[in-house]
């Protein structure tokens, strides 16, 4: 028997494609001999690989595949081709439930639906809730906005702001605190920055800077920090000593009448309730 | 009943529930009778108006080395929780800009963070789907790092959000990727209860935010990407109060309103809106057009102690300051000296209301505060 390449290839059906694709189209006597030894050696090689593959995978299939599959692999030269399987004959009793699962909660959500929609019948109308957002948004205040209507709240956000160390504020630190009852309308004070006496530190506490008993604290008030009812600058208790220079008028300690009045012409920008004490003539005021 | 059966079942209360939706929908149309914008305009109502140094930057927290996602103040107002790309989570004294606190994560991917009620703890979350709580009295080992002290596990996705409830440092309520919120008890490290989920009435969609209501706790808001927003009670699990339609994206981002009544969102169309928890309707929309027709997504929002001021941080790296009554933009944090320089990522206001904290993309975390003209009347 010759073993030409076609024949050996013939033998191993699968492989004939590949060993047609090894051999020349026209091929001499000499180089057919090589060719097909060449060709046999490559079948082999490769019939080799795809048995080994086979019986990989009757051995993968075996337990859930009848045995005559084997068996007619073994007498059929050509493996069958590949077919679908069909899927198993059981109930889908999980796909059930699931889809009742899914029933149930539209039908849970109709519910819902109802009675949202009885419900939405007595609903009140935008307006009113936008009037309640407005009514809101307008009687408190807020220590972002730029105009505000409540003094507390804007003191404990200087007191915050002030306590920034790296940021110079301190001139706001002389202007805001103890704002408590007290109208103040401030721009940026420029010549007004000097503000050494910074001492009321922002707090309020009447315990701290007022020593005199039965009188308000009221830090903005000069050198006694003390005033009687309202903290203003009109109410201000004031040492003797510290109208003693231009102010003609200036009653006895304590008796919040001294009203001193002396303009400060070096501070354009700061309104009239800033105070002048004895530095004032020294080309700088305090602010209260 | 077969199969068959069930699924024509199905079909028949799909439009049932489309029919009554829109029904609903049709109802609360005809009860909008005005927006806030239009009712503030009846009144006379004028916007605010800032100044170019209004609000200023006073501090920058540099210490992150990648993206900040996201940030949490304390109650007792100077200090902020930051969660980073870096995967560090860092507490920071905002008065004196110094770290008191740099916690290594065990997994580095995190989403969210929050500081607890009274200041002792820390919580964050991320992709390990975990919610993660720090003590930050306990000692730290020798590398410096803080380890976990309790670890929340049950969500079946990322954890998106997490808020501890107010005045209880037990109580955390998280959301996440799996379409569920989960209210914690941190004692037990177990779920107390789930609110959503796939056979539950819930968002059919990953939750992406919440928000607890500070004046009545048990209630709480979400965000998701099924473009609703819902209300829920912690008392029941089972269904939530209310759900808000009308954005047309994911909602990224929820935050009650001041008064408790009310909350806005922000979304993926481009939209901030504002609903009355009570009545459900949605009371304004806020949204910016652009030149461009670009829409840019609402990151992050948050409101001032009043309620005047809405501010919405954008994907386009705008951060819009909006006067909720007028509906304008009155000014653009983006946009001012000393900004960051890349998208701002999380917003916060301190408990008093006196600062606004930003975080971005920049790995910087700003604190914005007033520095203008006050006038006191």
């Amino acid at each position: 028997m010759v073993f030409t390449p076609n024949l050996i290839c013939r033998f191993f059906f699968v492989t004939y494609h590949y060993c047609l694709l090894l051999v020349p189209p026209n091929p001499s006597l000499t180089t057919t001999a090589i060719t097909a030894c060449y060709s046999a050696i490559s079948c082999s090689v490769y019939f080799t690989f795809t048995l080994l593959l086979l019986l990989l995978h009757f051995l993968t299939s075996s337990s859930s595949m009848a045995t005559p599959m084997l068996r007619s692999s073994s007498s059929v030269p050509s493996l069958p081709p590949p077919s679908p399987k069909s899927p198993p004959e059981y109930p889908d009793l999980y796909g059930k439930r699931r889809e009742m699962a899914r029933v149930h909660m539209l039908e849970r959500e109709i519910t819902f639906l109802e009675e949202e929609l009885k419900s939405a019948e007595g609903l009140q109308p935008a307006s009113r809730c936008c009037k309640e957002i407005a009514d809101y948004v307008i009687a408190n205040s807020d220590p972002l906005l730029p105009s505000n209507k409540k003094n507390r709240r804007s003191c404990r956000f200087w007191k915050w702001l002030c306590s920034m160390p790296c940021f110079n504020l301190s001139w706001i630190c002389c202007c805001c605190c103890c704002c408590e009852g007290l109208s103040i309308n401030l721009k940026l004070p420029s010549c007004c920055c000097n503000c050494k006496p910074c001492s009321c530190s922002c707090s309020c506490l009447p315990s701290i800077k007022c020593s005199l008993p039965k009188w308000r604290c009221c830090c903005s008030c000069p050198k006694s920090h003390c005033c009687k009812d309202s903290c203003g600058f009109g109410n201000c208790c004031t040492f003797p000593t510290s109208c003693n220079f231009g102010c003609p008028s200036c009653p006895s300690c304590c008796t919040c009448k001294c009203t001193c009045t002396c303009s400060c012409p070096s501070c354009p920008k700061v309104s009239s309730c800033c105070c002048c004490t004895e530095s004032c003539w020294r080309s700088s005021c305090l602010c209260c | 009943m077969s199969v068959t059966e069930l699924q024509e079942r199905h079909i028949a209360a799909t439009e049932t529930v489309n029919n009554l939706r829109e029904r609903l929908k049709q109802r609360r149309l005809s009860l909008l009778d005005t927006d806030i914008a239009g009712y503030a305009r009846s009144q006379g109502r004028t916007p605010v108006t800032f100044g170019p140094t209004d609000l200023v930057c006073c501090r920058t927290l540099q210490g992150h080395t990648g993206k900040v996602y996201s940030l949490d103040w304390t109650s007792e107002k100077n200090r902020i929780v930051s969660a980073s790309q870096d995967g560090r989570l860092i507490v920071w004294n905002a008065l004196t800009s110094q770290k008191t606190h740099a916690i290594k994560l065990p997994c580095a991917w995190v989403m969210t963070c929050a500081f607890s009620p009274t200041g002792q703890s820390v919580a964050c979350g991320g992709l390990d789907s975990v919610c993660s709580i720090f003590n930050l009295n306990s000692p730290s080992d020798r590398d410096g790092n803080l380890a976990v002290s309790r670890m929340l596990s049950g969500h079946k996705g990322y954890v998106s959000s997490c808020q501890y409830v107010p005045d209880e440092d037990t109580h955390l309520i998280t959301g996440s990727g799996d379409q569920t919120c989960v209210l914690w008890d941190i004692t037990t490290g177990l779920r107390t209860s789930v609110f959503g989920g796939e056979f539950q009435s819930g968002h059919t969609a990953d939750v992406l935010s919440i928000s607890i209501n500070g004046s009545n706790s048990r209630m709480f808001v979400s965000g998701s990407c099924d473009s609703t927003a819902r209300l829920w009670d912690t008392r029941v699990a089972s269904r939530a109060v209310r759900t808000f339609h009308g954005h047309k994206g994911d909602v990224n981002t929820v935050k009650f309103f001041p008064d408790g009544n009310r909350f806005g969102t922000g979304s993926d169309d481009g939209t901030c809106r504002l609903f009355d928890i009570r009545t459900g309707h949605q009371l304004q929309v806020y949204h910016q057009q652009h030149s461009d027709n670009e829409i840019a997504q609402v990151i992050s929002i948050a409101f001032s102690i009043s309620g005047r001021l809405l501010f919405a941080g954008y994907t386009n790296g705008n951060c819009y300051v909006w006067d909720t009554l007028l509906a304008k933009v009155v000014l653009d944090l983006g946009s001012l000296q000393n900004t960051h320089e890349g998208r701002i990522s999380c917003l916060g206001l301190s408990a008093d209301g006196s600062a606004l904290c930003t975080g971005s993309w920049d790995t910087n975390l700003k604190i914005w505060a007033f520095g203008g003209y006050r006038k006191v009347i």
